[in-house]
């Protein structure tokens, strides 16, 4: 037995043996990965409608204004175009912002549970609420939401149509 | 003879491994078995956390969107303090009582007519340990919406994963039926 493996062989060998191994490796740590991330998308997702959700109730509430007559006020109003803050602490108003700023994270208090501003400890969640007018009676409501998991940041939007529908 | 063809042919084939080499194949060869053998394992410990955490997840999700929608499509509401809401909600072939109430580290849902009694919603592997149905918006000067907010934790081998969940839902029914 005088051969042995050359130099070449060894290294094919031994190079898909470590290909073999770290893929496994790889494997669990992009799982493990992923599991934390899923947690983060679940809340964002229900946040990015709670958006959607909130700006719905200030045309609504000014449809019920001017049905109770109070001031003839639009069905628009607080809901001009732009980019806006907003949560869940009454009265549900939008906080005007300039469009690229974002750094007002939301904060979560946990005696209340709520995802609020300036109140509670610091997470890696914001939101941003844009309103495009599309026609006199037609508005388009974007949420976007932003949020880092292990320094990877995701993003996700939501859009909806809120329309004139109560005209009178 | 065949047989003794055969035999002559073993004979001829004097080497073969010595113990030193057959004992560090043996050792190279169990080594890396128990490498492999470890990924493996680790491999299928982290599925099954992803797969239950993946089930969790869609158990939460399907719930809180069944809420959500009963909420979206209901009227006249009353709170119970936090923890507690009520409301009509159309369901088969008529206007009927639905309550979500939190008991028990679970949110029981309560159906007049269907369901005698609160009946656990969600997953009982899924605790509940806050939950609160508050209230935004008087149904009479402005609209109402009800915030859910849910903290909810999994135990999945040994590890706690905490679930911070907030929605809000206007429903669509915009003045209130007196």
């Amino acid at each position: 037995m005088k051969k042995g493996f050359t130099l070449v062989e060894a290294l094919i060998a031994i190079s898909i043996l470590i290909i073999g191994i770290l893929s496994g490796f790889i494997l669990v740590t992009r799982a493990l990965y992923n599991v934390s991330v899923i947690q983060d998308r679940l809340s964002a997702v229900f946040l990015a409608q709670e958006g959607i959700e909130l700006v719905r109730n200030i045309r609504d509430t000014n449809f019920i204004k001017i049905l109770n007559n109070k001031g003839t006020i639009s069905w628009r109003e607080g809901l001009s175009d732009g980019c806006y803050l907003i949560d869940t602490s009454m009265p549900l108003t939008l906080k005007p912002i300039a469009c690229n700023n974002e750094n007002d994270y939301l904060t979560y208090n946990q005696d209340l549970n709520l995802y609020l501003y300036n109140n509670g400890s610091n997470t890696s969640f914001y939101r941003q609420i844009k309103i495009e007018t599309i026609s006199d009676d037609e508005i388009r409501v974007i949420s976007f939401i932003k949020w880092k998991t292990r320094n990877m940041i995701f993003d996700l939007t939501v859009e909806d149509h809120l329309y004139n529908w109560f005209k009178v | 003879m065949f047989i003794n063809k055969i035999k002559n042919r073993i004979k001829n084939y004097k080497k073969g491994f010595t113990l030193i080499e057959l004992l560090i194949a043996t050792g190279i060869f169990v080594m890396v078995i128990i490498t492999l053998s470890q990924v493996y394992i680790s491999i299928i410990r982290s599925e099954r956390v992803a797969y239950a955490l993946l089930t969790a997840e869609n158990n939460i999700r399907n719930k809180l969107e069944l809420i959500a929608r009963s909420i979206r499509m209901g009227k006249n509401f009353d709170f119970d303090k936090d923890y507690k809401i009520c409301f009509d909600y159309y369901l088969e072939k008529k206007w009927r009582k639905v309550c979500y109430q939190y008991n028990n580290f679970n949110i029981e849902q309560f159906i007049e007519g269907l369901a005698d009694n609160f009946e656990p919603l969600f997953d009982p592997n899924l605790k509940i340990t806050k939950a609160h149905f508050y209230q935004r918006g008087d149904q009479i000067n402005s609209q109402l919406t009800v915030v859910v907010s849910l903290e909810i934790e999994t135990e999945i081998r040994n590890q706690i994963f905490t679930f911070h969940l907030e929605t809000a839902i206007t429903p669509r029914i915009v003045v209130k039926e007196s």
